[in-house]
């Protein structure tokens, strides 16, 4: 375990600012041992199986292909008005998201749009991997296994479903973790002209992608006010003056803030409140889901998917506090960058938060998923190291215990997100034969812009002869790893 | 590593060592066409639809104008895998899946077009796979709409690669249904074919259905006219014992002779004579029993009689048993 002290470590005085204010950063060289490569390693094969899941899922009905057929019948420009102008009604929430979609369609995937989209899944998966393990810098075996579990948390955790599963339109929630990830990076290196740039040209993207991409840019402005390395104060002052006149455009869409009241899903107060705590909750004990508390009475009926996510997430949470609280006690006054970036987690999460009220999937907190993931591999690493150092065997037993236990747990978390792809593939299935009119919304539009898309993709779409696999795999399996599919079987 | 440290490794890392080697598993199955996960073989909806897939069923809804619409299909057992375009309801039909033939006929398929209009080539290699696999349904359409029954079909069997006719590959195959389905639309020469086959191959099953069917459409047509209408000549049926005797097949000797065969007649010479020729003894009994006579009215060749023939052609063991019948 790496004292607080020592190369991650930045001293907010006077002095450090006068010797350089990155005067601590690593070396290049120091990624580059065994063990880091081992990390990249063993990504590599969990991200590659990952993406090789996600390429052979059907593209989703629901919520693509109506996209599709519009498309076809709005032009471009009628798009770009509707995102930006679009009087008197005011500008999308997500302005880019749909023109950046039909601007795919339009110019690349028409006629291999399964390429093209999944192509592009496969993409940000490959990157936001490569990301995430390049924030987790190792120096021994057990902190290999601390990133591979760390890795374990980012795809197991429920949130990140939403990522691969690419529903709307076609799947942007993957590319603001991507970018999210990359500020971060950004923010853990040495400052630049350059990267400060990045750092606000993916920030501003991601809040016109979508507006949880918003939380992209508070990763930057409160890394940059904690005085991370990468991040400088007057790209933050400019970047929050950017978000604050977004805010202030978007706002204008509510005529009044009783508008806002009025989306929410929960019109009584106590409601909008627990809808607003939820995504919170999620993140960290994995409860509610879909604003339902389902995990913890079915862990109290014995049901092994609920004694994992909950054993799972509420370990992981608590050792998360007490590694910031033990590394808090220490510090005296000098913050490590990884207490730093722990000090983001919570801004991300009541960000998340704010969305609650508004919709209620598992994946509306993403964004605080990636910092809950890395973060948990800097608590993971502290538990390993206590674990190897532990003066009595009974210590050493228990925490070797706790580890085997998280270990295993969000193993089998993230095999289950395969298992979910592979029901999500059965039910899309079922959608393009059974729901085109309903979910595809095919009726709504003429024949002669429905069928030659529908011709085309539904064949792609069936061409596997898929079964339900929760006939297909034993039962005991089954058990293990529904715990992805709330609201349907998690009931 | 000190022994904690392995120990660490070992127990803590287990199922995330697991659970990466499940992913490059699962790669390398996919990579090899084998993927365990998503249970796929071949990627196109001609399999789905021979999987009995259900939701690639759906596709064809009633009424739709694709339903006969030939795709893109292909099968190692079939023409080795060369690409071939066929009707839906012909992939479901040489898989004898006649749920989903069912409702492909229900959504309007008429496999008098779907069929018709296949490539010989196509539909002969069909017509052999379904035979093969014993699809009945199969074979009638492909027989009924597309191929002659007395279509030269090149099949490999354990005895080698050989041509028969339908009626004779389902016989070789003996399901008692396809040579039921083959029969009815055959015609006198493709039934005395299969006859021959039959006997000649000792599928005494497919001899007796063939049989039984002469049989009941000889009652069926003394009833209707009020005289015996033999659909099968007594030569043919007198040619089939003399085969029979010449192969031992003393089963259908027996069968023959029960369906009213003159064991004393035959063209060019009776059965006693074939039996001789090869030294069936077993044969040579069971026609003395039924009615064989060991002098027949029509001599064997050159004029000799059975006894003679045996002598000529030193068959000890038939002078033995002609001579224990008082045969001259």
């Amino acid at each position: 375990m790496k004292s607080d002290a020592t190369s991650h470590d930045m001293t907010m005085n006077g002095a450090a600012e006068a010797q350089g204010r990155h005067a601590g950063i690593p070396e290049p060289s120091r990624y580059g041992n065994n063990h880091q490569l081992a990390l990249y390693l063993a990504a590599l094969v969990i991200f590659v199986a990952l993406s090789y899941a996600v390429y052979v899922t059907p593209l989703n009905l629901n919520d693509f292909l109506m996209h599709l057929f519009l498309f076809e019948t709005r032009s471009l420009y009628r798009t770009f008005e509707r995102a930006f102008i679009d009087h008197p009604h005011g500008p999308e929430w997500r302005p880019l998201q749909l023109l950046s979609a039909q601007i795919i369609y339009q110019y690349l995937a028409q006629g291999y749009e399964h390429l093209v989209f999944k192509g592009m899944l496969v993409v940000s998966l490959c990157v936001t991997g490569g990301l995430f393990v390049r924030l987790l810098k190792v120096e021994s075996w057990p902190d290999v296994l601390a990133g591979v579990i760390a890795i374990f948390v980012l795809v197991g955790h429920q949130s990140f479903t939403g990522a691969v599963e690419a529903v709307y339109p076609y799947g942007v929630e993957i590319i603001l973790v991507a970018c999210e990830l990359a500020v971060l990076n950004i923010l853990l290196r040495k400052s630049s002209i350059a990267s400060e740039l990045v750092a606000l040209a993916l920030s501003v993207f991601a809040i016109f992608l979508n507006e949880k991409g918003g939380l992209v840019g508070v990763t930057y402005i409160v890394g940059s006010v904690l005085r991370l390395p990468g991040g400088t104060l007057r790209s933050a002052a400019f970047l929050f003056a950017i978000y604050v006149l977004v805010v202030l455009y978007r706002i204008s869409w509510f005529k009044t803030v009783f508008d806002i009241t009025e989306r929410s899903v929960a019109h009584d107060p106590a409601g909008a409140l627990f809808n607003t705590v939820a995504p919170i909750l999620n993140i960290l004990i994995s409860d509610p889901r879909y604003v339902v508390f389902r995990a913890i009475p079915q862990a109290f009926m014995a049901r092994p998917w609920a004694i994992i996510y909950l054993a799972s997430s509420l370990l992981l949470s608590a050792l998360i506090v007490a590694w910031a609280w033990s590394n808090l006690r220490q510090a005296k006054g000098t913050y490590s960058d990884e207490l730093k970036v722990a000090a983001i987690l919570p801004f991300l999460l009541l960000g998340s938060a704010m969305f609650g009220p508004f919709s209620q999937k598992d994946y509306i907190a993403i964004m605080a998923l990636t910092g809950y993931a890395v973060v948990s591999f800097y608590a993971l690493k502290w538990l390993f190291s206590h674990t190897l150092q532990a003066p009595r065997l009974a210590t050493y037993a228990l925490l070797l215990s706790l580890g085997v236990g998280l270990a295993f747990c969000w193993s089998v978390r993230a095999a289950g997100l395969v298992f979910h792809l592979r029901n999500a593939s059965f039910s899309y299935q079922e959608e393009w034969v059974f729901e085109l009119d309903r979910l595809g919304k095919a009726r709504e539009f003429p024949a002669s812009v429905t069928q030659p898309i529908i011709a085309r993709l539904q064949p792609e779409a069936l061409w596997r002869p898929l079964n339900d696999p929760n006939l297909i795999f034993p039962l005991p399996i089954v058990r293990l790893m529904q715990g992805r599919g709330c609201p349907e079987v998690c009931n | 590593m000190n022994r904690r440290t392995v120990i660490f490794l070992g127990v803590a890392g287990a199922t995330p060592i697991a659970i990466i080697l499940l992913a490059v598993a699962l790669l390398v199955s996919a990579a090899i066409g084998r993927d365990f996960v998503w249970r796929q073989t071949e990627f196109d909806l001609g399999t789905a639809i021979a999987n009995g897939n259900p939701l690639a069923i759906k596709l064809f809804a009633p009424g739709s104008a694709n339903i006969d619409t030939p795709i893109p299909y292909s099968h190692p057992r079939i023409l080795a895998s060369k690409p071939m375009q066929l009707p839906p309801i012909a992939i479901a039909l040489v898989h004898d899946r006649t749920d989903v033939v069912r409702q492909f006929l229900d959504a309007g398929s008429d496999p008098a077009t779907a069929l018709g209009n296949l490539p010989l080539e196509t539909a002969s290699a069909l017509l052999a796979y379904a035979i093969e696999r014993q699809a009945v349904l199969a074979a009638t359409y492909l027989v009924k709409h597309r191929l002659d029954p007395h279509r030269v079909l090149t099949v490999d069997l354990r005895t080698g690669r050989t041509e028969l006719i339908p009626l004779e590959m389902a016989i070789y195959y003996g399901d008692v249904r396809t040579v039921e389905a083959l029969l009815d639309v055959a015609d006198a020469p493709i039934i005395e074919r299969g006859l021959m086959y039959a006997v000649r191959t000792e599928h005494n099953g497919a001899l007796n259905l063939i049989l039984d069917r002469r049989a009941r459409q000889g009652t069926a047509g003394d009833s209707s006219s009020g005289e015996s209408q033999d659909v099968m000549s007594r030569d043919v049926l007198a040619s089939a014992a003399a085969l029979a005797a010449s192969v031992d097949n003393v089963s259908a000797i027996i069968r023959l002779v029960k369906h009213g065969v003159d064991l004393n007649a035959g063209s060019p010479f009776p059965p006693i004579c074939r039996a001789v020729e090869g030294e069936h003894t077993r044969s040579l009994r069971v026609i003395l029993e039924n009615g064989g006579q060991a002098n027949p009215p029509t001599p064997c060749v050159d004029g000799l009689s059975p006894l003679g023939l045996a002598v000529r052609l030193r068959r000890d063991l038939a002078i033995l048993a002609l001579r224990a019948v008082g045969a001259q």
